[in-house]
């Protein structure tokens, strides 16, 4: 079922980042075996004697995906501004993933400055994807700085940690129900991805587990896959949790309904 | 001849508009431009001249997570 994402429909809920990977090829395999149809990618600078940027892009245009250009290394709101403005000229979008990192042992955005650079970006017309840690009043301050889509980490970047604080997440989700809400970073396992997705949220974002993984094309199928069960879990409605068992095979007729009742053993 | 940096390296140049400048480096077309640690759009590219001493950074496509 398609959803959308910034006014663009899309059928897939799986964004994928384009680093790390063992090799262009297997980036573009893993990236065609995820069926995201949003792709994460930098600027950089570079020597012009080395090509691998022009290469780089050839591979990822060959891939008809929407691009989703980020600020990551970015530690301030000024440079974030900066190199979004630079990203739009090159990547011909409006779309950004803002980063801006406030801490450099866990990558953990700075949400002060977070929220300057996303005025700012604003301001100038940009659709921002801000990556924001799970805080819900930085979640409401930036929809109210004009944000349609947030980006909270499931943990950070590149732990493979998970939904490390799965109350939080479904605070969020609970108190922001019209806003698009996407985990980014943190995640390790396709079990990761679909507890997020069981939760509301509306998309997944990560990198690293399916590139780093032994076989990254696998890896993107398996998440692929998770991320559509979650999605389809959420949709359905998942049951409540009870205390007490409760048989799901009828109990009336029960073969053995003559034997004491002080020994009689239930039905799964 | 001027020299500057670009890309964090010394260069020597002919050139001193930005646009001949970018040329002169091999600079790739899909890219953009920092003078001295500002931005400067494509559509300003024109009427920039570079002086003695400046840095000049290319920013071309690269992966990202």
């Amino acid at each position: 079922m398609s959803w959308q994402l910034a006014g663009v429909a899309l059928n897939s809920r799986f964004l994928i980042g384009s680093s790390l990977y063992p090799s262009p090829h297997i980036m573009q395999g893993a990236i065609a075996e995820s069926e995201a149809e949003v792709v994460t990618v930098s600027l950089r600078r570079q020597s012009p004697k080395q090509q691998g940027g022009d290469a780089f892009w050839q591979h990822i245009q060959g891939l008809e995906r929407h691009i989703l250009p980020n600020t990551a290394g970015c530690y301030s709101a000024k440079d974030a501004v900066m190199t979004a403005n630079m990203a739009r000229e090159v990547f011909n979008t409006h779309w950004i993933k803002l980063e801006v990192l406030g801490d450099e042992y866990n990558l953990q955005p700075d949400p002060f400055a977070l929220l300057e650079a996303t005025k700012e970006l604003i301001a100038q017309g940009f659709e921002v994807f801000p990556y924001a840690t799970d805080d819900l009043v930085l979640a409401e301050r930036l929809v109210n700085a004009g944000c349609n889509i947030v980006m909270p980490w499931g943990a950070p970047i590149g732990t493979g940690r998970g939904l490390m604080n799965p109350y939080a997440l479904k605070i969020l989700r609970a108190r922001l129900p019209d806003t698009t809400l996407i985990i980014d970073a943190g995640l390790g396992a396709p079990s990761h991805a679909a507890q997020a997705m069981e939760f509301g949220f509306d998309g997944v974002l990560l990198n690293t587990a399916v590139a780093e993984a032994n076989d990254p094309v696998l890896m993107a199928r398996a998440f692929r896959d998770g991320i559509r069960a979650g999605r389809n879990g959420f949709e359905a409605g998942v049951m409540q949790q009870r205390d007490l068992a409760k048989p799901s095979t009828p109990v009336l007729g029960t073969p053995f309904w003559h034997q004491d009742k002080n020994h009689r053993g239930n039905a799964s | 001849m001027i020299t500057i940096q670009f890309n964090g390296e010394p260069h020597q140049l002919k050139a001193h508009a930005l646009p001949e400048v970018l040329l002169e480096l091999g600079a790739p077309k899909m890219c953009a431009v920092a003078i001295n640690g500002q931005f400067v759009p494509k559509n300003e590219h024109d009427s920039v001249i570079l002086q003695d001493a400046d840095a000049l950074d290319a920013f071309t496509p690269m992966q990202g997570g």
